[in-house]
């Protein structure tokens, strides 16, 4: 069969990569968008008051804030300060409730909306990181502003944050992922500026440095004369069946761990956070294994704490990870250095209640004063309109 | 002097045919574009909305703002890009005398696909100063090379059509092979973007600028198109 052939001297090659470029141009415009330095209209606000966020941005506001649009309730994300700040009247100040407290603090979403149903009338917008933030429903509830936490900022660039500034919203950036004292009480400061609680504020602030910096200054001391314990530190998420993953000292549990003392097993292997190799973990022998739970529904071989979790379950399901293939062997687990720690409670405002059971885990003896449970239940009474129940930090033993 | 014939009758009943279906067509586009400027979160009503797109000035921020950079850019961009893969899809279709051509089956969202994805999992678009176009930059080069190979592989074998589709075919999967090893390693949010990315998603960040480049594009390859056609 004769095959049909194009002549290529004649116009319809050129048409047809002209069609291709054409089709190709779109992609151009399809992207990302110019990354934009937040510029609220600094004429429009008088002098009033001035907050510098903790990505360095000033911003001049001519009354305290009523209401913002908030993102990562779950942790990380303002819903915790501004729960401390307002109490029962928490849903006055907020302009929407993101996905991320449902989502993955099911237990904590639960029971926030049974004590306090109105958190459920809030708007969900959709998630920023996740492309499907609806920023004309953002500009549509009149918040004054949006509090993020500054690992959004990448994604919030790539066009919300513009839009909002047009409409008049400033993107403030508050930092509770740093896991540093310095970063949690400059974000609570920040919020509380906004609002026009101080106060308020500073009460929160002095709460968290009071539990915070004496075990920064015990650790120092330890450190001095013992070496750091090799810590294997796991969010048990995905059940016992998928690959172990390790966190470096430098990200999230991992920096928490370092900072109070221990070193862990992903540090130099992985980056952040990322499955490690089950034979090098086996290889490496950890002094103590750390599994962090809350309430994931979908995965029902998850670990479990908080809320919605009770010590015999979590036990039962701790011990399904201690059959992976050559665990049994791990000194960590021979020797009862396994615990549960809530993955919840930490990069945000009561993470104080964690850095104490971390270093109880880590140095046993030398922390055995702490009871980091009493002091989460102490930072609910005092500050939060929620209460406190659960079981959330736990000593699995042998 | 030879009398000039009317067309038969089959031809011009296809024509008819055909005029109903572009008229049809531009009726649901225009439906499709005032739904789109109508709809939104606000529940702005229908003179509330053309108040504000005639008089911008008069109108209040967030409503000016909603409609003129969220909702009016968005829909610009959609007429703009299906106006623009119909010319792309029309022609290629033409040339190679096969109705599956088309930028997809061709390879050439492939191409941009990875060159998108590869962007976005080495984290190139945290670059300061061209974050904002280092994504559609390494798409558009992508997609390039996928027409680069086809030409390449077809330049080969004489330019027959079935060659050129057999190429274009094999850019889709070499490419969306490259594209699922970057997904795999990709983190989550980079995931997250590419699947928003590969999609098509007009909800991300479309901008006047961005719909106005595609618009004239569109337009010079339709003159050009139909000049030589």
């Amino acid at each position: 069969m004769k095959k049909r052939r194009l002549h290529t001297k004649h116009r319809r090659i050129p048409a047809f990569l002209l069609a291709m470029i054409a089709a190709v141009s779109l992609i151009g415009c399809s992207g990302q968008g110019e990354a934009q330095k937040p510029s609220v209209n600094p004429e429009t606000k008088s002098e009033a008051f001035t907050v510098t966020d903790l990505d360095g941005q000033t911003y001049r506001f001519d009354r305290p804030i009523q209401k913002a649009i908030v993102a990562w309730s779950g942790g990380g994300g303002p819903f915790f300060v501004i729960a401390g700040l307002f109490g029962d009247d928490l849903p006055d100040a907020l302009a929407n409730l993101d996905s991320s407290l449902s989502v993955n603090r099911y237990d904590m979403y639960e029971h926030f909306t049974g004590e306090m149903p109105r958190l459920k009338e809030l708007a969900d917008f959709g998630e920023i990181n996740g492309g499907t933030f609806d920023v004309e429903a953002a500009i549509a509830s009149g918040a004054d502003v949006m509090i993020l936490p500054l690992g959004l900022k990448p994604a919030a660039q790539e066009g919300i944050q513009k839009q909002l500034e047009a409409a008049d919203i400033p993107v403030i950036y508050i930092d509770f992922h740093a896991e540093t004292p310095e970063r949690h009480a400059q974000s609570v400061e920040l919020i509380g500026k906004l609002y026009g609680r101080e106060e308020r504020a500073r009460e929160m602030i002095d709460f968290y440095m009071a539990h915070v910096e004496p075990l920064y200054e015990r650790v120092e001391k330890l450190l001095a004369e013992n070496e750091r314990p090799l810590v294997h530190v796991e969010v048990g998420m995905n059940g016992p069946d998928a690959p172990p993953k390790g966190f470096s000292n430098t990200y999230s549990w991992g920096k928490m761990i370092y900072d109070m003392g221990g070193t862990c097993t992903g540090e130099g292997i992985v980056n952040n956070q990322e499955d490690m190799d089950p034979e090098a973990l086996i290889s490496m022998d950890p002094d103590k294994i750390f599994l962090a739970g809350a309430y994931w529904p979908s995965s029902p071989d998850s670990i479990r704490s908080g809320y919605l979790s009770s010590e015999d379950e979590t036990r039962g399901l701790v011990k399904n990870y201690l059959t992976r293939t050559g665990w049994s062997e791990l000194s960590a687990v021979k020797n009862g250095e396994v615990y549960i720690i809530p993955h919840a409670i930490a990069r945000d405002i009561y993470d104080c209640a964690s850095y104490e059971a971390l270093a109880r885990f880590i140095w046993p003896e030398e922390f055995a004063d702490l009871d980091p449970s009493a002091t989460l239940k102490a930072f609910f009474d005092e500050f939060l309109p929620f209460s406190y129940g659960g079981n959330w930090y736990m000593e699995y033993g042998s | 002097m030879s009398k000039t014939k009317n067309p038969p009758y089959e031809y011009r009943a296809d024509c008819r045919k055909k005029i109903l279906f572009i008229l049809s067509g531009i009726v649901i586009c225009a439906v499709s574009f005032l739904t789109e400027i109508m709809l939104g979160a606000s529940g702005y009503g229908f003179s509330e909305v053309f108040s504000v797109i005639l008089h911008p000035g008069a109108a209040e921020k967030a409503a000016r703002v909603i409609i003129w950079q969220i909702r009016l850019p968005v829909a610009v961009m959609a007429a703009a890009v299906g106006g623009t893969l119909g010319i792309a899809g029309a022609t290629m279709q033409t040339i190679l005398g096969n109705p599956l051509a088309s930028p997809y089956t061709l390879g050439l969202s492939a191409g941009a696909g990875f060159g998108a994805a590869l962007a976005m999992v080495a984290g190139l678009s945290s670059i300061a100063v061209i974050s904002g176009l280092i994504v559609p930059a390494m798409a558009f080069i992508f997609a390039l090379l996928a027409c680069m190979g086809i030409y390449m592989i077809s330049k080969l074998k004489r330019f027959t059509s079935e060659i050129m589709i057999l190429a274009g075919i094999g850019m889709v999967f070499f490419f969306q092979a490259g594209q699922s090893f970057l997904q795999y390693t990709a983190s989550d949010d980079a995931l997250a973007g590419i699947v928003f990315w590969t999609f098509g998603s007009l909800t991300r960040n479309v901008s006047w600028i961005n719909a106005v480049i595609v618009m004239i594009v569109c337009a010079l390859a339709f003159l050009y198109i139909y000049k030589n056609a």
